[in-house]
C-alpha cells in the first residue's frame, strides 16, 4: 500500500515515470496499489487477473488469439474477444464504454490501455500500481526513459455497457475454476 | 555457548532511491548464527551479501517494470534473481509472506516441477497461498 497519496504523486511525476504528470491538472491518484491486475485488465472489467502474453500464475490471455506477439493488432483482437468494438473518437456515449489504447513509439507493440471518461479525461490503471486520473494526449509518455514510455493512443474501442455481464461471467467461471483447483490441490 | 541462537535482526534500509511502497522496504538482515560465551555475536557474512544482492534486483526490477503491463520479466535484475536459483528462495519467501508479488514467477523458474496449478486459471493470490504451503515444507526456509 502506498505510504500516502503525495508520495505516490511524487513517484510517478518523477523524472524516470511521467514527468507530463507535473503539469496535468487533472492528474489524480485514485486507488491504493494493487498488484492482482493491470491497465488492460482494468479497461477490460476483468480486475481478478492481469491480461498479457506472459506464461505465468495470476496472467490471462484470450485463448483463441497468437499468444506470443504483442502487437497492436494482437491487443485490439483481445479486446473484439471481450464485445469491444473500434471506434473512431473519444467523445463519450451513455449506452458506451470506451477505452484508448497506447503503443510504443520505437517497439510499435502495445503498452497500455485507458478507461475514457471524457474527452479530455482518461483513468488508467498502471501496471501493478496504483491507478489515476490524468489528461487525454501523450502526457504517459517519456521521452526520457523509452523503456517505461507508454507512448500515445493508436486506437479508439468501445462496448456496449450491458456486455459488462460479459466481464463480470468471466470472473464467475474463473471463480470456480480456481476453487475447483483448491479441491484438487487439497486432495 | 548458545548454539543454535537464529534470527533476523533489522538493520538499514538498502539503496538510496526513493521507493513510496511499504512494502518494498527491503531492509538488509543479517543472520546472527550464534552467541558465543563473551556475549559476541557470530554474523553468517554469506547470508548478509545475499540478503543484500537479493534487496538490490528486487527493488530495481520493481522500479524499472512496476508501471508497465507488458515485458515486467524480461529484465536484467529479474534475471539475476532467478539464476541465483535457491539461493533467492528464502527471501522470495519472506516477500510472499507479505502479500501477492510476481516473484512467484521467479519461482516457477526456479522450481518448473513443482508448480502443479494450471496458470492460465489461478489467480496470484491463490498461487501465492500455493507456493507458501510448498515453501514451508521445505526445509531449507
Amino acid at each position: 500500500m502506498v505510504k500516502d497519496i503525495g508520495e505516490a504523486k511524487k513517484y510517478l511525476s518523477s523524472d524516470w515515470c511521467f514527468p507530463r504528470l507535473r503539469s496535468d491538472k487533472k492528474f489524480e491518484v485514485t486507488s491504493k496499489r494493487n498488484v492482482n491486475f493491470n491497465c488492460i485488465a482494468w479497461a477490460m472489467r476483468l480486475c481478478d487477473r492481469w491480461v498479457d502474453t506472459q506464461d505465468t500464475a495470476g496472467h490471462w490471455w484470450p485463448v483463441q488469439l497468437d499468444a506470443i506477439s504483442p502487437t497492436q493488432n494482437g491487443l485490439i483482437t483481445a479486446f473484439e474477444s471481450l464485445k469491444f468494438v473500434k471506434c473512431d473518437n473519444s467523445e463519450p456515449e451513455f449506452f458506451y464504454d470506451k477505452v484508448a489504447l497506447y503503443y510504443h513509439p520505437i517497439t510499435k507493440g502495445w503498452t497500455h490501455a485507458a478507461r475514457i471518461i471524457s474527452v479530455t479525461e482518461y483513468h488508467s490503471k498502471l501496471g501493478g500500481l496504483w491507478d489515476i486520473h490524468h489528461s487525454n494526449g501523450s502526457v504517459l509518455h517519456n521521452p526520457k526513459y523509452l523503456n517505461v514510455t507508454y507512448g500515445s493512443v493508436y486506437q479508439i474501442m468501445k462496448r456496449h455497457k450491458m456486455y459488462r455481464f460479459y466481464s463480470l461471467w468471466l470472473i464467475i467461471v474463473r471463480l470456480f475454476q480456481n476453487i475447483k483447483e483448491d479441491i484438487y490441490g487439497l486432495l | 555457548m548458545k548454539k543454535g541462537l537464529s534470527f533476523f535482526s533489522k538493520s538499514t534500509q538498502s539503496g538510496s532511491y526513493f521507493t513510496p511502497f511499504e512494502d518494498t522496504d527491503v531492509s538488509l538482515s543479517l543472520r546472527v548464527s550464534a552467541i558465543d560465551s563473551e556475549g559476541v555475536e557470530k554474523v553468517d557474512v554469506n547470508d548478509a551479501i545475499n540478503s543484500y544482492t537479493f534487496a538490490s534486483d528486487y527493488q530495481l526490477w520493481r522500479q524499472e517494470t512496476d508501471m508497465l503491463s507488458v515485458n515486467n520479466f524480461d529484465n536484467k535484475y529479474f534475471n539475476a534473481i532467478v539464476a541465483r536459483g535457491e539461493e533467492s528462495v528464502p527471501y522470495i519467501y519472506e516477500q510472499l509472506k507479505k502479500g501477492p508479488t510476481h516473484l512467484i514467477h521467479a519461482l516457477e523458474l526456479i522450481y518448473p516441477d513443482k508448480c502443479d496449478y494450471n496458470k492460465e486459471i489461478i489467480t496470484l493470490k491463490r498461487a501465492r497461498k500455493r507456493w507458501l504451503r510448498i515453501l514451508e515444507k521445505q526445509k531449507n526456509i
